[in-house]
């Protein structure tokens, strides 16, 4: 990898197929994207994948084992348990997209906005370091008690959890380019905050969100699914993978299928977005950058203590 | 020094209002009271209407509010409706389990994380590190129910090493008092383990990168003395910060794993007191949360200045 | 510099360790080890149950109190009932016994009923039970008990003399007696004093005259109970409620583990001697386990309670579409697993429960005609409109019928939406009649019909039932003078709720224990019977 060094950032020429190559040359990245098109379009083609319907009950044919009829089996009313699993990761996926969506755009915005400006910085890393004290499960469960159990209203809850975590990296990384030169020789230039914001602190910026937001939409399928197991997470009887592993824990002496389908696709999805994760931030970042990272942590803190003292 | 201190713990009022007001609306305006509770499924509206009102909770809101609010001022936090003490009482009593389950789940976590980071960032590259970082993708990836489910199959029905749940006090004997965290303390400290080894893998990377290592290995030390005494140094700060975020996660968010282990602790607390309503100690557990939350991350913040002695001379109260 | 800070930073470290240290050296007898089963063992050959020993009880749900008089929950009741007793109580027929009475009379009018109280029986504290107590107990539950502001309306209770206490009734009723012996809430007898004391929320103390008293309460985790060693049996045969009353156990624990594969899981390690609340689809895992076995116990009945009040079920016709399509065995079997856990009957009382017990309108029951049912939906005008079902995954078995319910609705082309809650914003939402159309739940066994609060107009429950018809039949039985007379009104009672529909009836079920085999003796009437188990090996 270290020997990739010097490339991609200004050769327009064959830069599409140096990309490429740089991707088969990034296993984590590969195995991330193989896995997550795999569920991703088994999700996607849930209509086609199966015959049955994932909300029509037949009690006579209740847990029954994995056969050829029911691959994965049924479950405790006789519902086809892969149907349901294969709409779970819809809705698993439908979670985990929009709340990293919804909160990686705000955190970006709060993040740059307390990077550029110190008393934004006061007003919302106090919010922020507020929001991370509160119990996030507790946070999702009283929103979804108010507003009613609906998967907007859960999408809602995890948003406003993940947001001081997108802000807080968006701002250390932004206070890094913050500390250049070159920005504070734009300034003295009269470049506009914007300018600034969004052609030079942005770019910078975008790896981190990118690894962090990866992260995110892992952990709010994981905290979705705590929230079923709580019983305040996607309304049942929808699918989401959370409500099949509640489902399953009721019966997991009896029928181990019911726990054991939707868990190895709640971890396989999880890893795959790590390993996204975790190969994009070796594509996005070559090199790591590494040579200046802690100097920037260094002035980071230093920064912080700056401004309080 | 001091005065940075002052100033933080000061900054610490305007969020503490914030969280005050967010959870007493959230928990008000929220459907369900104490007193269909209490008086159980068939009781009839009039007496569930005529304990509402003893219990005050038919006051409007904003009086409640600053009925509650002016009590906390003054360091009152109110009564438990459900239990006979206050809402302090309720917190500091389930305090110990909690923590004795983060110090355990973290020492665990720690002493994982650190070998296999470690190990994996010397021999970065190789199997091991491929292993290590295999071993941390799980952690993270696998819910801690489902772990918390396998590990009471395995380790308290199967084999029968240790109690499916439940907890006992320190005061019962420290091995009695272990033998219950273990599970849990497992649970917590394997998706821990996972976040800090990741963390501790990657910075060490990056200071073994650094020029001042180059120099170090070129004036020929050895590479042990290398990684761990000066390199090692140099990551920690990073390491603390998930070490002490990970903590704060232990005690503010372990209510699933002490539900399925049955843990009596702040999590526990408060889940069971959203399941009863009982709205002083749900609004006072969350308030002692947000000023513990807020002090840790204080104190990570102090520790970063006492750890990096270039940001002490740079920074310290010279300026 | 920095290097001092170091030793600051590891002399705190030490500090809170000393401190933790500390912590374990003072009072370390205080906890016995939960782990433990029964400590002291007599080795009495078998047949004499041993005496001593410790019962770990798991159980589902924490007590909100432990005032017997305030509450319906049964958490509270399977404790209290350890710790109190009553006037009159329920044998194992559901027929009413003296208990902390010696004996009663019922005067001429049917108006006044003199208990005469047995002499020498002992409070927790020592004090010996009078009139006084009595009184002052019963009035406190008359005026916070839902049974006695529903059913014993303008009752007064009197001291005559030191042992002699008098009822007297507006009216005479059929039913005093029965909602005296009611069992959730239920009229404990506790020290006058305690009563005085009593805060908003309930009494402070918990003192009555039960085998066993209260040693601790620690909330969330466990109820400790001791033997009482002055308990006062009554030296009759046991028998459901009343009779003597053993107390082997020196100490009961109830351990509250609201997760359910968590309670199953301690009962399969040996953990603790009984679990209550068992899943149903883990009975064949408890059979296969060694040392462990299935109990089962009659839970009551279990319904579907209509909206009556607004929306689309307000309309009779609709009602008898959604009855008329239900196929009650599969609903049945969708909650409670298989046939061993249910039992299909129509009749509002269990069929123990002679006095009670009608199949009267059971022509109506269980029909599964989904044809009948769409004319019936043509008939009602129906025009469209989402029915919701309100619900809560707290009761995995409430969901389960919930969701069979939608399919029901679905198969008679009705449209519907669960509406999925935590428990108590259930109960929340369901007080406001325009939230919900149907809720599926369960009911503890009753004494009476009257003491169900789905059938008079003035109970004020969810799905506020209004039928004149209902309201004069159950005026007329409690008016009779004697139950064989009743006993027509009764099947009429019956017929007209199957028609009118207040809610549907799905089926008596049972519940599920697990004990473990050491345990003997366990009975069960309207909850746990605990006072005559011993543990032998």
């Amino acid at each position: 990898m270290a020997s990739l060094e010097p490339i991609a950032v200004s050769a327009p020429p064959g830069r599409g197929r140096i990309a490429w190559r740089r991707y088969f040359s990034n296993p984590l990245l590969v195995t991330g994207t193989a896995i997550m098109s795999v569920v991703a379009l088994l999700a996607l083609l849930a209509p086609w994948t199966t015959s049955y319907d994932p909300y029509s009950i037949e009690t006579l044919n209740r847990l029954q084992p994995p056969s050829g009829e029911h691959l994965f089996g049924t479950d405790q009313l006789g519902r086809d348990v892969f149907t349901r699993v294969v709409y779970g990761i819809r809705v698993s996926l439908l979670v985990g997209a929009s709340v990293t969506a919804i909160a990686g755009a705000i955190g970006l915005l709060v993040g740059l906005a307390s990077a550029y400006s110190p008393v934004c910085d006061h007003i919302f890393m106090r919010i922020c370091d507020g929001l991370y004290a509160f119990p996030s499960i507790l946070l999702a469960i009283s929103i979804v008690a108010i507003m009613g159990p609906q998967t907007g209203n859960v999408i809602l809850a995890l948003t406003i959890v993940y947001i001081p975590s997108i802000a807080r990296i968006v701002r250390s990384a932004a206070l890094v380019v913050q500390e250049k030169t070159f920005i504070e020789g734009l300034r003295a230039q009269g470049a506009g905050v914007f300018r600034i914001m969004g052609l030079h602190m942005l770019p910078n910026v975008l790896s981190p969100l990118i690894v962090q937001a990866s992260f995110v939409f892992a952990v709010s399928i994981l905290t979705e699914a705590s929230l079923s197991f709580l019983g305040a997470g996607i309304p049942a009887p929808e699918p989401s993978l959370g409500n099949l592993l509640l489902d399953g824990k009721n019966v997991i002496f009896k029928a181990w299928w019911m726990t054991v389908f939707p868990g190895v696709f709640i971890i396989l999805m999880i890893l795959g977005l790590n390993l996204l994760g975790d190969g994009l931030r070796d594509f996005l970042d070559p090199g790591a950058g590494s040579n200046n990272r802690f100097a920037k942590r260094k002035k980071a803190v230093r920064r912080r203590r700056r401004r309080s003292d | 020094m001091t005065k940075y201190i002052v100033q933080r713990v000061l900054s610490l009022v305007p969020v503490l209002i914030v969280v005050a007001v967010v959870v007493f609306l959230l928990i008000h305006l929220s459907p369900g009271d104490p007193a269909s509770v209490i008086l159980g499924d068939e009781a009839s509206e009039e007496s569930v209407a005529e304990l509402r009102s003893r219990l005050g909770l038919d006051l409007p809101l904003y009086r409640q509010f600053f009925v509650w609010f002016g009590g906390v001022v003054t360091g009152d936090l109110g009564d438990s409706i459900f239990m006979d003490m206050s809402v302090t009482e309720a917190f500091f009593s389930r305090l110990q389990p909690t923590l004795s389950l983060a110090v355990l789940a973290q020492t665990i976590a720690v002493g994982i994380a650190l070998l296999l980071g470690i190990a994996a960032a010397r021999r970065r590259g190789t199997l091991t590190d491929q292993a290590v970082m295999g071993f941390s993708l799980l952690g993270i990836s696998v819910p801690s129910f489902l772990l918390g489910l396998f590990l009471i199959l395995l380790f308290a029905v199967k084999l029968k090493w240790l109690p499916v749940a439940g907890y006992a006090p320190i005061s019962s004997g420290l091995w009695n008092h272990l033998r219950y965290l273990i599970l849990p303390a497992m649970v917590l400290g394997f998706m821990q383990a996972a976040l800090i080894a990741r963390m501790t893998r990657s910075s060490l990377i990056e200071a073994l990168g650094e020029p001042y290592i180059k120099t170090a290995r070129a004036k020929g030390l050895k590479p042990g003395v290398v990684t761990y005494k000066h390199a090692l140094r140099n990551a920690f700060i990073p390491i603390l910060t998930v070490i002490g975020e990970t903590f704060g996660t232990l005690i503010t968010g372990a209510s699933v794993v002490e539900s399925v282990f049955n843990v009596p602790g702040i999590g526990q607390l408060i889940i069971s007191s959203i399941q009863r309503r009982d709205f002083a100690v749900i609004q006072g557990s969350i308030l002692l949360i947000t000023v513990t939350y807020v002090l840790l991350n204080l104190a990570i913040d102090l520790v970063y200045g006492l750890l990096d002695p270039r940001v002490k001379l740079n920074g310290g109260r010279g300026r | 510099m920095h290097r001092s800070r170091w030793k600051l930073f590891s002399l705190a470290l030490g500090l809170l360790l000393l401190l933790a240290a500390c912590e374990t050296g003072s009072n370390r007898q205080q906890q016995p080890n939960p782990n433990s089963e029964s400590s002291q063992q007599s080795d009495q050959p078998s047949g004499e149950p041993a005496g001593g020993g410790t019962l770990n009880v798991a159980y589902p749900a924490n007590p909100a109190t432990l005032d017997p008089h305030l509450t319906t929950n049964q958490a509270t009741r399977d404790v209290a009932r350890n710790i109190y007793e009553q006037l009159v109580t329920l044998n194992k027929n559901y027929e009413v016994v003296p208990q902390l009475a010696e004996s009663y009379e019922i005067s001429e009018d049917g108006k006044v009923y003199t208990f005469h109280l047995r002499k020498g029986v002992h409070f927790h504290n020592g004090k010996e039970m009078k009139a006084e107590d009595v009184v002052a107990s019963m009035e406190k539950w008359l005026s916070t008990s839902t049974q006695g502001q529903a059913n014993l309306q303008g009752a007064k209770f009197l001291q005559a003399d030191e042992y002699t206490v008098q009822l007297t009734l507006q009216k005479p009723s059929l039913v005093a007696l029965y909602v005296l012996a009611d069992t959730a809430p239920f009229p404990g007898i506790m020290p006058k004093e305690v009563i005085e004391s009593a805060g908003p929320e309930g009494i402070k103390e918990y003192i009555g005259t039960g085998p066993y008293k209260l040693e601790e309460w620690k909330t969330d985790q466990y109820v400790h109970l001791k033997k009482f060693a002055d308990y006062s049996a009554v030296d009759e045969e046991p028998s459901g409620l009343s009779g003597k009353k053993y107390a082997y156990l020196d100490d009961i624990y109830f351990r509250y583990v609201t997760d359910e594969s968590t309670r199953v899981a301690g009962i399969l390690s040996g953990e603790y001697d009984v679990a209550f609340g068992v899943p149903f689809d883990n009975s064949d895992q408890i059979d296969a386990t060694e040392g462990v076995s299935n109990y089962f116990s009659p839970g009551g009945i279990v319904a579907y309670v209509f909206n009556k009040k607004a929306g689309p079920f307000a309309n009779q016709k609709l009602r008898q579409a959604f009855n008329t399509a239900l196929n009650n065995e599969e609903a049945l079997t969708a909650a409670y697993s298989d046939s061993r856990f249910f039992e299909l009957d129509s009749s509002l009382a269990l069929p123990s429960q002679k006095d009670w017990y009608s199949t009267a309108g059971s022509d109506k029951y269980n029909l599964h005609d989904i044809e009948a049912a769409k004319k019936l939906v043509a008939e009602s005008g129906y025009a469209g409109e989402e029915v919701v079902i309100l619900t809560t995954r707290d009761y995995p078995e409430q969901y389960n019928l919930a969701v069979v319910a939608q399919e029901v609705l679905k198969s008679i082309g009705v449209k519907s939406r669960l509406d999925v809650y935590d428990w108590p914003t259930v109960q929340e939402r369901r007080k406001d009649e325009n939230n919900f159309d149907l809720f599926a739940v369960s009911f503890a066994t009753r004494a009476t019909i009257h003491q169900y609060p789905f059938l008079d107009s003035k109970a004020d429950y969810p799905g506020w039932t209004n039928s004149p018809e209902i309201d004069r039949l159950l005026d007329q039985i409690q008016a009779s003078s004697s139950i064989e007379e009743a006993k027509p009104l009764i099947d009429e009672l019956n017929r007209v709720t199957w028609d009118y529909l207040p809610i549907v009836k799905i089926g008596n079920i049972q519940n599920l224990v697990a004990i473990r085999d050491h345990v003997k003796g366990l009975d069960d009437l309207i909850g746990p019977i605990l006072w005559n188990v011993s543990i032998s090996r």
